[in-house]
């Protein structure tokens, strides 16, 4: 009798510490004849409360409905029922989702006398899966996006190319005289085209970057070299807007650097340089070595930053007020590109700007050792 | 003061009727000859018959793509040695190295470069 009741201890402290919801019932009328403690913390009702009642005592009839009838599946044919996912509502979890197994316990003769159900609470794993798709969802649409931005903007480059091809032959002179009239329109297209062009390449870089998609290659480079290679359109175009361009970056150690990237971002900050001048404004590019790298600097007397924005001015599509008072086309993409190239370098990148006086943008780059 | 373009011919293989329409206006103020090939069984067309000087062609063709051709044409008696210039809109970097890795003297992206800037590398590759 003693012995008894230690297996007795024993067995009911291995069902009550199993961490799932242990439950039976009895066959005839699905009354609950056992519950640990597992299936308390989970459904909030007290294994007193339970025993001797049914689902129909404790959850919404639909859902009693579906206990039920799995139940009596599982003694009509003596098998066990795998439901990997149930609806359960609960006293003070709300609802939660479970992963039950339901077992018919037989007599010798083979008749059901039990209902053993244990249910393991998937709600938070279902959670995470159903994160992980969401996740995967975003990503898909993201590709997609990258997708779309890379074949729209190679597409519109192919007839951007052409009008601009087009107007180097007016403008040259190459199709016939132009009168002063004429040649002033078609450079205003052309100037128009260009800025076209320039906002595609932004998005289509802007995209690289963001997408993971820009590689470098770093090697020793000539910053003065580099300069002088990119001066001459940059000083053509600045020409037009009464604004002068001048550099002093003679003798200066090599820098480790991608050439093709760094041109790209001078471009961005002699554009912008010229772009918020005032007409007589002069545009200037200098460059020191501060310790192991090198500063650059481009300053200008122009609209300068206000100051309440320049904290934002680094950020994808962002564009100050001032700025696009002076210029409504932009993609606000320009100083995102920037900063995320000087970065890849090791290199560090801000300003200085008052609003009326100008700003000076400076980065800094490795210097070859 | 000799032009490098006189007395030479390029190949220029490029699908945009625009496109090419002036290229053609543009290169015939020298004097080169010019061959325009559509796609690339047009590029070997002529390839079987002329021995170009310098090779210019984009990456996106109709039916294959630049650097496919210029494997096919690298096996042809014509195109071995030819220098070439890539001129695309295509500006991922991956095209752009992989240019570089087969031997293209340049690899210019049309949207960004003038009329005046294509020829120039034209010439460089010439001489």
């Amino acid at each position: 009798m003693n012995d008894k009741t230690e297996l007795e201890k024993f067995l009911d402290s291995i069902i009550e510490n199993i961490p799932d919801m242990i439950f039976v019932k009895d066959a005839a009328e699905l009354r609950f004849v056992r519950f640990n403690r597992a299936g308390e913390d989970l459904l909030g009702f007290k294994k007193e409360d339970l025993m001797g009642k049914n689902d129909y005592d404790f959850f919404p009839k639909d859902q009693a409905d579906f206990f039920t009838s799995r139940d009596r599946a599982v003694l009509d044919n003596k098998k066990l029922v795998d439901i990997p996912e149930e609806p359960i509502d609960t006293k003070f979890k709300g609802r939660r989702y479970l992963h039950t197994k339901k077992i018919p316990i037989l007599d010798e003769a083979g008749k059901p006398l039990f209902l053993l159900g244990i249910s393991e609470d998937i709600t938070d794993r279902k959670k995470m899966e159903e994160d992980l798709r969401i996740i995967e969802e975003l990503r898909a649409i993201d590709r997609m996006k990258s997708e779309f931005i890379t074949i729209a903007g190679h597409q519109l480059r192919t007839p951007l190319s052409g009008m601009r091809w087009t107007m180097n032959l007016l403008l040259g002179g190459e199709l016939g005289p132009l009168s002063a009239d004429q040649k002033s329109f078609v450079q205003k297209a052309y100037e128009t085209n260009n800025r076209m062009i320039g906002i595609v390449n932004d998005l289509l870089s802007a995209d690289h970057i963001t997408s993971n998609k820009l590689k470098y290659i770093f090697k020793p480079s000539d910053l003065g070299e580099l300069i002088d290679r990119i001066l001459p359109e940059m000083q053509a175009a600045a020409e037009l807007k009464g604004v002068s361009i001048a550099a002093d970056t003679k003798g200066l150690p090599k820098i480790s650097a991608d050439a093709s990237k760094i041109s790209v971002v001078l471009e961005n900050l002699l554009e912008n340089a010229v772009k918020y001048s005032k007409k007589g404004g002069v545009v200037r590019i200098r460059a020191a070595k501060k310790d192991k790298m090198l500063e650059v600097s481009v300053i200008d007397t122009g609209i300068g930053i206000p100051k309440e924005e320049q904290q934002r001015i680094f950020e994808r599509f962002y564009r100050a007020a001032n700025a696009i008072r002076v210029e409504p086309n932009g993609s606000g993409l320009g100083l995102y590109i920037v900063k995320s190239i000087v970065e890849k370098h090791g290199g560090k990148i801000g300003f200085d700007s008052k609003e009326d006086a100008g700003s000076a943008f400076w980065f800094t780059l490795p210097v070859v050792e | 003061m000799n032009d490098p373009l006189e007395g030479k011919k390029i190949l220029w293989v490029e699908d945009d009727a625009f496109l090419s329409d002036i290229i053609v206006r543009k290169v015939s103020q020298y004097k080169c000859r010019l061959y325009i090939a559509k796609n690339g069984e047009e590029a070997l067309n002529i390839l079987g018959k002329e021995r170009p000087d310098v090779l210019l062609m984009d990456v996106v063709l109709p039916g294959t793509n630049g650097f496919d051709l210029l494997q096919i044409i690298r096996k042809t008696e014509n195109g071995r040695d030819v220098p070439v210039v890539f001129l695309s809109n295509v500006g991922e970097d991956a095209e752009r190295m992989r240019a570089e890795a087969m031997g293209a003297k340049k690899y210019m992206i049309k949207a960004v470069s003038t009329l005046d800037q294509i020829i120039a590398e034209i010439r460089k590759a010439l001489s």
